[in-house]
């Protein structure tokens, strides 16, 4: 080995060691140095903004002249302690209730807040269109539909999830096809999406209902807006579905018809009974799970001789929803627990007298 | 010309020890990139996230708690309060009491008043311990369900477990874990998320050693005072936030912890369970999970979600690591036995092309090289040393390259798990005082100076049992539980 090449050797392991310990010994400094700074902001903030809160919890909890003057002082906040007690109203609105709430928001909106919220919604920066969005949404700021809508096309995936959220909070029906549009492209905000349309309600039933009607015969897993809306139907209670329901939980592919399932057992009307105990027999046994669980919640006592027929089948999800259902059915179905001696039934019957005291 | 042969050899060899220990820890370097990436992404997407909504949806997805317990009677009770007290609006708690001899079962029966119940212990994933009855708390609001059985192993009892679980998700947690209040809130949101695709996830588990702990709940965390544990934190960073985190973020996602991991019930079931003939039963579970998704060309999705927390008690003493290491590479080594064929398959995708040939070389084959390395460097050094003194004259040896190079390997090493600890306080800073990071520091130096040397060696010698078939032994691990209102552990 030349001495040429055990030089270059030795100062390339010298260059290296000095890379790697210069590396170490930054990466600690700057641990440290975050530290320090975070502790040194954490308390500047604690006492900022103490204040401050709670001249927004006195808004809160004060009632007539008392919560009246708290927002005159609120309004009269300038510069940095306005843009504390900002934040700080848009992150307690969502947990606020009642007249607090509304006189929360129109403080915000005489201050300007919405205005700088739609700025905010076209900003380059990700985070800051996410700010915007989330305070519409707080906001409940019905001009801001439109801006929100074309925020569900962001390259983002969190601008999307907030944009769908204040949707949801607005309750515009309008927003209701864009976000079934949404589901089918975007796999990752199915929570955010039914959420949103429970939120919306009953006005965006007429769009949901036709979605739930839609589903074509080559309905692919990923495709499901149709399945969406079959949820949204049963958490807003919409009775008028009951028809389109009861053709897709008899009909459709196997995620609308789970959905459908389970949206029955929400609408209180006699028309959802045929088409759950039907379903009862589906091939799927998450289908049959639903069903079972469905009709237990609607109290279904004409039922009863079919969930005892299915308490007997082999799968065990399937025959504990069934004597969990009949378990729900009161005295009728407890008397049919009790005549069975399934295993399940058993079960039932012991965890009932478990709980009962 | 023997002599230039054999210099040339000596710097080779060297050079490639150098080369070997550059890849990993530049690797690990691309790791804790895409793991701050991602971290610090989910700690942007908490502030938005509505996870207040979840308790008002109608259809949250319920969640069993699988916990198996074998002579737990340490920490058992304050684990079940930890779990019962968690933020969700729908879940059980079963607790699978393995054939313990401590008197777990008696303590959580006296504890939450529990009384026989009739359950039905399906037989859709085969058991080897029978389950020998079945108990159920008539007290609050979250169902709490006993099941004792003939001792089977950890994997046995999670799939007793797994038969009694009512839920759509389970959630399989060690009975010394604590989780924390919104763990099951952050893990589940995959699911809800995405519910066509995900199928597991998994959480951080962090070390609980020296953190205040109220209620079976960490209140504060803060480093332990003895460097054993104190190294093993830096491990835990190293390998959840950055090693997980990061295979997440690239897609190949290989291993989720046993001590804390959310799958689909259906999923388990389909893949027959756990393994109850692997020590790694839950690492072998997660590649059975990958092979079947990619033998079925399914699209389905393992997931790691950076913030829910479990928080678990490690080792203090020799003795209980030394086991813990064997445990955990003869568990590895078991895996690649069963798996290897998924290995460089396209079908497997990111996980067969990638991270099992990574996990082979710089996981499994580890504690070799560094072994074999250790050994080779003290001849090396023993050689020059003679050269040094003239008792032998050949002058085959360039120490201080040797020296150098082996300082470069460690220093970046050191390195890199610095810069672990800065993405975890960039991401969560969990820890609140500078005192808890420089502790930290401390075992990231402390690793080095006999710690990694002792733990290869004890690796090695897991893979060694793995490899002859010999028993598998489980052995109970010291535990000092978790103390109310004081720092536990690690004092």
């Amino acid at each position: 080995m030349g001495e040429s090449a055990h030089n270059l050797l030795l100062a390339i392991a010298w260059g290296l060691l000095l890379v790697f310990t210069g590396l170490a010994v930054v990466g600690v400094i700057a641990l440290v140095g975050i530290r320090a700074a975070r502790q040194a902001t954490s308390r500047r903030r604690q006492r900022d903004r103490g204040a401050i809160r709670s001249r927004i919890v006195a808004a809160i909890v004060d009632e007539g002249d008392a919560a009246a003057e708290a927002d005159r002082e609120l309004m009269a906040l300038r510069g940095t302690a306005w843009d504390h007690a900002e934040a700080a109203v848009i992150a307690m609105l969502p947990k606020v209730r009642g007249d607090a709430q509304e006189r929360l928001r129109t403080v915000l909106r005489t201050r300007g807040t919405e205005q700088r919220a739609l700025a905010q919604a076209r900003s380059l920066r990700a985070f800051v269109r996410c700010k915007g969005a989330f305070a519409l949404g707080v906001l409940r700021s019905t001009d801001a539909v439109d801006r929100l809508i074309v925020l569900l096309d962001d390259r983002s995936a969190l601008v999307r999830r907030v944009a769908v959220r204040s949707l949801g909070q607005i309750g515009d029906a309008r927003a209701v096809e864009p976000l079934l549009a949404l589901a089918a492209r975007d796999l990752g905000l199915t929570r955010d999406i039914v959420f949103a349309l429970h939120e919306i309600g009953l006005s965006g039933a007429p769009a949901l209902r036709a979605a739930v009607g839609s589903w074509q015969p080559d309905f692919r897993a990923d495709d499901r807006p149709a399945a969406l809306a079959a949820s949204a139907l049963g958490m807003i209670q919409d009775v008028d579905a009951s028809l389109v329901l009861a053709d897709a939980v008899l009909r459709g592919p196997i995620a609308l018809r789970l959905a459908a399932a389970k949206a029955l057992g929400h609408l209180d009307t006699p028309l959802s009974l045929a088409p759950l105990q039907a379903a009862l027999r589906a091939p799927s046994h998450q289908v049959r799970v639903a069903a079972a669980a469905s009709l237990g919640r609607l109290g279904a006592e004409v039922a009863i001789p079919a969930l005892v027929d299915v308490m007997r089948s082999t799968d065990s999800a399937t025959a504990r929803a069934a004597a969990d259902a009949l378990m729900e059915l009161g005295p009728a179905g407890r008397a049919a627990l009790e005549s069975s001696g399934a295993p399940h039934a058993i079960e039932a019957l012991a965890l009932h007298r478990l709980r009962s005291g | 010309m023997t002599g230039d042969f054999t210099t040339i050899f000596v710097i080779a060899v060297t050079v490639g020890f150098a080369a070997y220990s550059l890849v990993i820890n530049s690797s690990f370097v691309i790791l804790t990139v895409l793991a701050t990436v991602a971290s610090v992404r989910e700690a942007r997407r908490a502030e938005f996230a509505g996870f207040d909504e979840t308790f008002a949806e109608p259809n949250p997805i319920g969640v069993s708690i699988v916990m198996p317990a074998h002579n737990e009677a340490a920490s058992i009770v304050a684990s079940v309060q930890a779990m019962r007290s968690l933020r969700y609006p729908e879940f059980e708690v079963i607790v699978v009491d393995d054939g313990s001899t401590d008197g777990t079962a008696a303590l959580l029966v006296d504890t939450y008043d529990m009384v026989e119940a009739p359950l039905v212990v399906s037989d859709s994933v085969p058991v080897l311990g029978p389950v020998v009855n079945t108990y159920v708390s008539p007290r609050g609001d979250t169902s709490l369900v006993l099941v004792r059985k003939a001792n089977g192993g950890k994997a046995d009892a999670l799939n007793a477990g797994l038969n009694v679980a009512r839920k759509e998700l389970v959630c399989m947690v060690d009975a010394d874990s604590l989780l924390d209040p919104e763990a099951l809130l952050h893990v589940t949101r995959p699911f809800a998320d995405d519910p066509v695709h995900v199928v597991a996830a998994g959480g951080v588990v962090r070390v609980a050693n020296g953190s205040i702990v109220s209620n079976g709940r960490v209140i504060k965390a803060r480093m332990p005072r003895r460097i054993l544990p104190t190294i093993q934190v830096v491990e835990y960073v190293r390998a959840f936030l950055i090693g997980r985190a990061g295979w997440s973020q690239a897609g190949g996602l290989l291993i989720i912890s046993g001590a804390f991991g959310v799958f689909r019930t259906s999923a388990v079931h389909e893949v027959g369970g756990l393994a109850t003939d692997c020590i790694g039963e839950d690492a072998e579970l997660v590649v059975r999970l990958h092979r079947h998704i990619g033998d079925t060309r399914d699209s389905a999705r393992v997931v790691f979600v950076p913030e829910p927390v479990a928080w678990t008690e490690v080792p203090e003493d020799f003795g209980t690591l030394a086991r813990q290491r064997r445990r955990w590479h003869r568990g590895l080594t078991e895996v690649y036995s069963r798996h290897k064929s998924m290995m460089f398959r396209p079908r497997y995708g990111f996980i067969g092309m990638v991270t099992l040939p990574w996990f082979w070389l710089f996981e499994l084959m580890a504690p070799v090289v560094e072994l074999v390395g250790l050994v080779y460097f003290g001849a090396v050094m023993t050689r020059w040393g003679l050269e040094h003194y003239g008792v032998a004259q050949t002058d085959l040896v360039q120490g201080w390259v040797v020296v150098l190079l082996f300082a470069c390997a460690t220093s970046y090493a050191i390195a890199v798990s610095v810069f672990a600890l800065l993405s975890d306080e960039l991401s969560f800073g969990r820890y609140s005082s500078i005192t808890d990071q420089l502790r930290a520091v401390a075992g990231a130096l402390g690793e080095h100076l006999g710690y990694r040397q002792l733990t290869a060696w004890w690796r090695m010698q897991g893979m060694v049992a793995a490899l002859r078939g010999s028993k598998a032994v489980w052995g109970d691990m010291k535990r000092h539980g978790f103390d109310d209102e004081g720092p536990t552990g690690g004092r």
